[in-house]
């Protein structure tokens, strides 16, 4: 119970995030600038770098333009889209079916070499592309 | 199980757990027959440091929490980039203190699949088990 609660924490107020991130950045010129640590380190941008850009790409139906930017802003508009209305079924239902969901993937995820090892291969084959790309 | 060996299984690998699982994890090998101690004393475990040291370099990108086995929440990590770079910081300090307790699970896991006492070695041979 003590975990679960945790979890729904965490995801919460990481999609508040991402909510209030995005728009931050459609109000004002430059949002925040970058704050990835890694890119304020060496430069180089990481895997996930160029979301919010894509994200406001899409805002504004660039949606070519969007994809191109960053493939993974498609997984993480699912996310936001997905996982609030998720949460909110699961505090009124009272049914914890969003972590059963998250446990289920979580374990085939980890369990299946087919799975994980093509995960893995995009994820890195959409770094090399960002780093190309010097977002 | 013999209270030298399980000492100095806890003394080596004391680092993996955390203090408040020493008691239970000693009490749970003292009752173990020799071949289950073998197997579970010989489990791959995480090492807090290294996983400390690849959230100091990698943690951005959640690895260190795909190496925990925190897969969803590494995807999160992951696409929030690091949690807009909060909580990337913010594992620097409890990645170790989540490695010692997925040890734990793992130890205490493992024990639930593995046979328990020596019940199947006392049970009297019939002659007719598999070879």
């Amino acid at each position: 119970m003590n975990r679960s609660k945790t979890l729904y924490t965490i995801i919460a107020v990481l999609t508040l995030g991402a909510y209030a991130w995005v728009g931050l950045h459609l109000t004002t010129e430059s949002g925040m600038g970058p704050v990835c640590l890694f890119k304020n380190v060496t430069g180089i941008p990481c895997p996930s770098c160029g979301i919010t850009r894509a994200m406001i790409l899409f805002l504004n139906g660039e949606w070519q333009a969007g994809v191109m930017t960053n493939p993974f802003a498609v997984l993480a508009v699912v996310a936001m889209l997905v996982v609030p209305a998720w949460l909110v079924f699961d505090v009124l239902s009272g049914k914890p079916s969003f972590l059963q969901a998250f446990r289920w993937l979580e374990e085939r995820v980890k369990t299946n070499k087919l799975i994980w090892i093509p995960l893995v291969v995009l994820a890195l084959a959409n770094w090399g592309w960002n780093i190309v790309k010097n977002l | 199980m013999n209270t030298q060996r399980v000492d100095t299984f806890l003394m080596i690998n004391a680092r993996y757990f955390e203090p408040h699982h020493l008691p239970t994890i000693r009490e749970r090998m003292l009752a173990m027959d020799d071949s289950t101690f073998l197997r579970t004393a010989t489990l791959n475990f995480k090492d807090p440091t290294i996983m400390l040291i690849v959230s100091l370099v990698a943690g951005t990108f959640a690895i260190d929490r795909f190496m925990v086995g925190d897969v969803g929440l590494g995807v999160a990590k992951l696409l929030t980039c690091g949690g807009f770079g909060i909580w990337a910081i913010v594992d620097w300090f409890i990645i170790m203190g989540r490695a010692r307790e997925v040890n734990a699970e793992q130890f205490f896991n493992s024990l639930a699949i593995l046979p328990s006492g020596p019940a199947p070695q006392s049970a009297p041979p019939t002659g007719n088990e598999p070879v």
